[in-house]
């Protein structure tokens, strides 16, 4: 089940494979949920452009035969050596360039002809996107990044996305010490600013006269930049931010990820479990509605919850509507937050210091042994689960989830221990 | 089997062994449940996203601690503080490579949490490059702000091991003045 977002290479995969992901560190893959994280128009921009299929063609154009790609029942550690391999070595990418100069070539063609894909795939190929571009624009030692900004217009934006997500220095600056932040104020590029203020660059830099992005954007009078620079100084800007984009959506076009390595051969979505009587009320309030809310509960859920200790069911969203990307979700103002945590979701409470008397870890000096099959499950990690459950995914299948179940076996534990 | 329980630690010469239960917490990816193994089998296991929480009970020198490890993402900030209530301490855990998620834990910890009770912050990931020291994320997520209450701060990895001991007994210092007063 394709659950998980990779934000800057825009791919999705399920809860296993996203584990690895981000056991890579954020600086080859940022995971996000798609049910559980608040994800922005920004985030979406490159899940949107490029998907598995097209971002496989690239990363596993070379893939030798027979394919060391790892099934849905693979187990971690062959996953984990397939997804190292594919991400951090780039080890199955199709080549097409021999030098390093031909790379910064085809790097140039893929941002001037806003070629996502091109861009993607000399990426793949190990480009130094930091490296100047040979062709110098307006300014000596203009980086890819720069060149991107400059020219950019709505078509381009998932370029500096990407560009911004994965050149892992954002505060280069030019010969004369423009950074990419000085280039959105100078060309006021309102959008592009608000995706590269996502990536947390240095605001105060200055460049050869002086002027930090901030000054400048007073100077050159860039309303919009001036604003969300000023929002930015004082720490204040919404990560979340929306970003003006024509995201152009159809309803055939809708991002049905595909054959990544990562996606389970979906078993049929199984309808969602049927939620507490308690929290019905909540369904009949409309999707804006929920999306206003600050959270997903209203007070009186809050209040049921605080009451209701003892539920221990944990309702994961599984919304029957689609498995795939809050994209679906329509254009003109797309979601702020994924709502895909439904309203009516249980979220069980801990339930109040329960004396941890017949624990394993205590068992093993004092206590009496537990009852046969407890010790194990306690301290296990969680990871073995999921796999000894053949193809049975966490999303789903709430009943599995490892908290719960340790939970329920802590319970009967304690009770047992009374 | 309760009798038997205090039976067998009344002969141990431990009647009332202290308790104490802290909750794990942080933006996703973070490494909440590398640490929570950490702790608990002192080895670094491979995780996968925790799609709500992972309880555990580990003896800490002389304190059983019932540790929640909770992940409720995004969407679930405001039930976090359910998650505190009636707990002694938690350990909150950022990501330290990671700047982006720096507001957010910002926002989450002035916000949706009870800061009365002590706590710790953990500058996780220490071994990858790039990871900003504890001192740094002081100022990235402003807690100078919070003079007033029990908080620290601590580098430490998950993966290594390095710091995540001295952190836990940190919090047990804490907890215990907590108590006293």
């Amino acid at each position: 089940d394709p659950t998980w977002l990779s934000t800057n290479l825009g791919i999705l995969t399920c809860i296993e494979c996203s584990g690895i992901h981000r056991e890579m560190g954020v600086h080859i893959s940022r995971i996000q949920s798609l049910e559980l994280d608040k994800l922005g128009t920004s985030e979406l921009l490159l899940a949107k452009n490029v998907g598995n299929n097209s971002f496989n063609e690239i990363m596993e154009g070379n893939l030798p035969s027979p394919s060391p790609k790892p099934s849905p029942s693979s187990d971690m550690t062959a996953r984990k050596e397939y997804i190292t391999a594919k991400y951090i070595e780039h080890k199955f990418c199709r080549r097409l360039c021999s030098s390093g100069a031909e790379k910064q070539g085809e790097l140039l063609e893929a941002v001037k002809s806003r070629d996502l894909l091109a861009l993607i795939q000399v990426y793949a190929e190990g480009v130094e996107i930091l490296e100047p571009l040979l062709e110098s624009g307006q300014e000596p030692g203009e980086t890819a990044l720069h060149f991107a900004v400059r020219t950019a217009d709505h078509t381009s934006l998932p370029l500096v996305d990407f560009l911004v997500q994965n050149c892992g220095n954002l505060d280069k600056p030019t010969g004369k010490g423009n950074t990419a932040l000085h280039y959105c104020c100078i060309y006021n590029k309102p959008e592009c600013l608000k995706l590269l203020l996502r990536g947390k660059p240095s605001i105060d830099l200055v460049n050869q006269l002086g002027e930090t992005a901030y000054d400048m954007a007073k100077r050159l009078k860039a309303a919009q930049c001036e604003e969300l620079l000023s929002q930015a100084v004082a720490g204040k800007l919404n990560p979340h931010i929306h970003v003006e984009y024509d995201w152009n959506l159809r309803l055939e076009e809708i991002d049905e990820s595909d054959d990544d390595l990562d996606d389970k051969p979906s078993p049929i979505k199984k309808e969602r479990s049927p939620r507490p009587q308690s929290f019905c009320h909540s369904s009949s309030i409309s999707p804006q509605d929920k999306l206003s809310l600050p959270g997903f509960s209203t007070p009186r859920d809050k209040q049921r919850l605080s009451y209701g200790a003892f539920t221990n069911q944990i309702f994961m969203s599984t919304s029957t509507d689609s498995p795939t990307s809050p994209i679906t979700d329509g254009p003109p103002l797309p979601p702020r937050n994924a709502g895909k945590v439904a309203p009516g979701s249980t979220l069980a409470l801990p339930v109040s210091t329960q004396s941890p008397s017949g624990s394993s870890t205590l068992s093993k000096k004092k206590a009496p042994p537990p009852p046969p099959g407890h010790k194990r499950t306690l301290s296990d990690p969680p990871s073995p689960l999921p796999h000894s459950k053949g193809s049975v995914s966490w999303g789903n299948d709430t009943g599995h989830s490892p908290g719960e179940r340790s939970l329920n076996k802590f319970e009967r534990l304690t009770h047992s221990a009374r | 089997m309760g009798t038997l329980v205090s039976r067998v630690q009344g002969l141990c010469g431990r009647s009332h062994p202290r308790k104490a239960s802290i909750v794990i917490i942080g933006p996703h990816g973070s490494g909440k449940t590398t640490l929570l193994y950490r702790l608990k089998l002192n080895k670094a296991v491979e995780t996968i996203p925790t799609p709500t929480y992972i309880v555990e009970t580990l003896i800490f020198e002389d304190i059983i601690l019932l540790v929640w490890d909770v992940s409720l993402g995004a969407m679930g900030g405001p039930l976090k503080k359910h998650f505190l209530e009636g707990r002694q301490g938690f350990l909150y855990v950022v990501d330290s490579t990671d700047s982006e998620t720096f507001s957010d834990a910002r926002d989450e910890l002035f916000y949706n949490i009870n800061l009365d009770l002590p706590f710790i912050v953990l500058a996780n990931k220490q071994d990858l490059d790039g990871a900003c020291s504890p001192s740094e994320l002081v100022d990235h997520l402003k807690l100078d702000t919070l003079r007033a209450r029990k908080w620290d701060v601590c580098g430490c990895s998950g993966i290594t091991g390095e710091g995540v001991h001295e952190a836990l007994e940190k919090l047990c210092k804490m907890i215990a003045e907590a108590e006293k007063q």
